[in-house]
C-alpha cells in the first residue's frame, strides 16, 4: 500500500531539521512505495521522544505528542482519553469478559458502571461468554471442621480456587451464605452458574462467585440420607429447575421424584421412570453419609443417573429439563456383565456424559471409565482408561481438566485422597498453611465436597 | 501486486489511501460499503483517522502475510500491543468496532481486559476517566 503525501523525506534523517531532533523511528514516506515502518513525523515544536504521528499533507504538526508513560504520562492520557468518546457496547462487550471479583469490584468505579453491572442483560451476556469459557470454571470446596467431624451439623467452611490439574491454586475463603454461625449447609450439586445446599431445616440456592442466596420451600416428604440432587437452567421456560430423587431406602423400589422450578415457587411431585428404580450411592463410612456426592448428571438438557430393571439389567435413565419426558441409553458394552459387588456411576467431564464402574474381587479393586463422545449414541461409548489398585475400595470422577487429566475421588481401604493420574492432588497451595489467613486444612479428609462450577453475575434473588 | 485490486479510502481527517481490496475487506464495513458505490476512484469515506488506521493496516498486513508461523504472528501482536499507549489503544478499539473486524477487534479487547484486571477502582477511574460519583452508602449495594 501507499499512501500519498506531499513531503519526501530522506531515510534515516530529517529533511528539515530547524528545531529538533527526532530520537526514535524516522520513517519515510515515499511517493510511490509500500511503508515498511511506523509514519513519523517532523516536529516543527517540541522534543519527540517517541513515536509521533504526523499528516504532512496539511503540513501541520498536530498536538499528539505520545510520551514515553513511564514520565508522567497520566495525566496526558487522561486528557487524551477524555477525548475519546468509548462507546457504551464497548464498554459492555469488555466488562462481560471480566471474571466476577474483577467486576464486583468495579462495581465502585462509579454509578453508571454500578448500573450497567448490575443490568440483568449484562449479567445474561456474561454468563453466555463465562459458560464456554475454562477460565470461568471453579471448584467450589466443602471443608469440615475436624471437632463436628461426627455430628450431623457439621461446621463447613466455603473456599473457592482455580482449577488447575497440578494443585488448587488461588484459594478464596467464601463466606457462609446464610451467615449462619456455625454454618450448618451441605454442598449438594452445582449448575450453570449457582449451586445448591441444604441443611437440616431448609434448602438454599447460592451464587458463590457473587455470595448472593435466597432460601427455596422444603418438599413436603421428609428428607432421607442419599437422595440425589441436580441442578441445570432451561432454556425452553427460561428457568432454573431443581430435579430431586430419594434414595429408595423405606420407599421400596418406587421413591419419590420430585421437581422443583423456581419460578413456581413450590416443588412437584412427577412420575418415577418406567422402567427401573434409581440405585443408590452407599456411603463407605457411616460418618459420610451426608457427604455423599449425590448429584444426577446434567448435561444436553437432561438430567442422568443409573437405574435398575426388573430384570437386573442397568442402564442409564434421562430426564429432559424442558418437557420433562424420561429417556433411557445403554451403558457401554463390557461395563455390566462383571461381578455382583459391582457400583456404577454417571457423571459429565468437559461436557461429555461419562459412565464408570467401580468393583472389588481377590487382586484389589477396579475403577473403569468410559466417555460417550457422540451423545445418545451406543456406538460411541469410548474407554478411557482403568485403574487397579489393591487397596481401592471405589473412585469417582470429579472433573477433567484441559490437559485431559482427570480428577478423582478415591476411597482407600483406610481413608480418603483426590488424585489424577500423576499422584495425589494437592490441597494447599506450595506456602505454608500458616501463611494463610485463613484455616484451610491439608488433609483430603477434611474435604469433604469439590464441586466444579461456572462464575457468574447470576441473582438467585431475582430467579425466585 | 498490480493486478491486485485497489480501493482508495478516505478518513475523517481528510487523509487519503490506497489499499488492496482483499486486505481492505477484512473490515466488514468497508466491504459493505463498496457494494454502494462506484468503482471510479472516488475515495470511500471512513470514520476513522489516519494514525489509528495506520495501526490498523499496519496489524492487517502482518496478518496477511503467506506462511507465517501461529508463533511470528504471537510475538508481532504481544510487540504490536505492547507499544501502544492506553489512548492509542482505546482508539483502536473504537476504530476497530467501526470497521467490524472481528480478530483484530477480540485481540484489542483481549488487551483492554489485560490492562483493567485485577485493577483497584481507583485505576479504573484513572483510565477510563471516571468521575467518582459513588458515596460511601451507595456502594452497599
Amino acid at each position: 500500500m501507499w499512501l500519498k503525501h506531499k513531503y519526501l523525506i530522506a531515510e534515516n534523517r530529517l529533511v528539515n531539521p530547524s528545531k529538533n531532533i527526532i530520537e526514535e523511528k524516522i520513517v519515510m514516506i515515499p511517493s510511490k512505495n509500500i511503508i515498511e515502518e511506523k509514519t513519523v513525523v517532523i516536529p516543527s515544536k517540541n522534543i519527540i521522544e517517541e513515536k509521533i504521528v504526523v499528516i504532512p499533507s496539511k503540513n501541520i504538526i498536530e498536538e499528539k505528542t505520545v510520551v514515553n508513560p513511564s514520565t508522567s504520562t497520566k495525566k496526558m492520557d487522561a486528557d487524551r482519553a477524555m477525548k475519546i468518546h468509548f462507546p457504551d457496547v464497548i464498554i459492555v462487550d469488555i466488562l462481560s469478559r471480566l471474571p466476577v471479583r474483577s467486576l464486583l469490584r468495579f462495581k465502585c468505579a462509579s454509578k453508571f458502571w454500578r448500573s450497567l453491572i448490575s443490568e440483568p442483560y449484562f449479567k445474561t451476556k456474561h454468563w453466555n461468554h463465562a459458560k464456554n469459557n475454562q477460565n470461568f470454571q471453579r471448584f467450589l470446596i466443602g471443608q469440615v471442621c475436624p471437632t463436628s467431624h461426627d455430628k450431623w451439623l457439621g461446621t463447613m467452611s466455603f473456599y473457592c480456587s482455580s482449577v488447575s490439574s497440578v494443585q488448587l491454586v488461588d484459594v478464596q475463603k467464601l463466606g457462609c451464605p446464610s451467615n449462619d454461625k456455625p454454618c450448618g449447609y451441605f454442598i449438594v450439586c452445582c449448575g450453570d452458574g449457582l449451586s445448591l445446599l441444604r441443611s437440616p431445616n431448609d434448602y438454599l440456592l447460592w451464587n458463590p462467585s457473587t455470595n448472593e442466596s435466597v432460601v427455596l420451600p422444603n418438599p413436603e416428604s421428609p428428607r432421607t440420607f442419599g437422595s440425589a440432587y441436580g441442578l441445570g437452567y432451561d432454556t425452553t421456560s427460561d428457568d432454573y429447575k431443581i430435579l430431586r430423587i430419594e434414595s429408595s431406602k423405606g420407599y421400596g423400589s418406587n421413591p419419590p421424584c420430585k421437581i422443583f422450578a423456581l419460578k413456581s415457587g413450590s416443588w412437584r411431585k412427577i412420575d418415577n421412570h418406567p422402567r427401573g428404580y434409581k440405585i443408590d450411592n452407599h456411603p463407605r463410612r457411616p460418618y459420610d453419609s451426608e457427604f455423599v456426592v449425590n448429584s444426577l448428571a446434567f448435561v444436553h438438557g437432561a438430567f442422568h443417573w443409573i437405574i435398575k430393571d426388573n430384570l437386573s439389567k442397568y442402564f442409564i435413565a434421562s430426564l429432559n429439563i424442558s418437557n420433562e419426558a424420561y429417556g433411557e441409553m445403554p451403558l457401554p458394552e463390557g461395563i455390566c456383565n462383571i461381578y455382583n459387588k459391582l457400583r456404577y456411576g454417571v457423571s459429565v467431564l468437559e461436557g461429555m456424559l461419562c459412565a464408570h464402574c467401580n468393583y472389588r474381587n481377590t487382586e484389589g479393586g477396579t475403577f473403569k471409565l468410559w466417555v460417550m463422545k457422540d451423545y445418545g449414541v451406543k456406538e460411541s461409548w469410548t474407554e478411557l482408561f482403568t485403574i487397579q489398585e489393591t487397596q481401592l475400595l471405589s473412585a469417582t470422577p470429579i472433573c477433567r481438566f484441559t490437559d485431559g487429566e482427570v480428577l478423582l475421588y478415591y476411597n482407600w481401604a483406610r481413608y480418603t485422597e483426590y488424585r489424577t493420574s500423576k499422584g495425589p492432588y494437592r490441597l494447599l497451595p506450595a506456602s505454608a498453611a500458616s501463611a494463610l489467613p485463613y484455616r484451610f486444612l491439608a488433609g483430603s479428609a477434611f474435604i469433604k465436597h469439590l464441586f466444579c462450577y461456572t462464575e457468574s453475575l447470576i441473582s438467585p434473588k431475582l430467579l425466585v | 501486486m498490480s493486478s491486485e485490486k485497489l480501493l482508495t479510502l478516505k478518513t475523517r481527517d481528510g487523509e487519503e489511501f490506497v489499499l488492496e481490496e482483499a486486505m481492505a475487506f477484512r473490515s466488514l464495513t468497508i466491504k459493505n460499503a463498496t457494494s454502494n458505490y462506484t468503482i471510479n476512484n472516488t475515495p470511500l469515506p471512513i470514520n476513522v483517522e489516519i494514525n489509528t488506521m495506520i495501526k490498523v493496516i499496519e496489524y492487517w498486513k502482518k496478518h496477511s502475510e503467506r506462511g507465517i508461523s501461529e508463533d511470528e504472528l504471537m510475538n508481532f501482536d504481544k510487540k504490536f500491543f505492547k507499544l501502544l499507549h492506553n489512548s492509542e489503544l482505546f482508539d483502536l478499539v473504537v476504530a476497530v468496532d467501526y470497521l467490524a473486524d472481528k480478530g483484530l477487534s477480540n485481540a484489542a479487547c483481549e488487551q483492554v481486559l489485560d490492562k483493567i484486571t485485577g485493577k483497584t477502582p481507583q485505576e479504573i477511574r484513572d483510565i477510563f476517566n471516571i468521575n467518582n460519583d459513588c458515596t460511601p452508602t451507595s456502594l452497599g449495594g
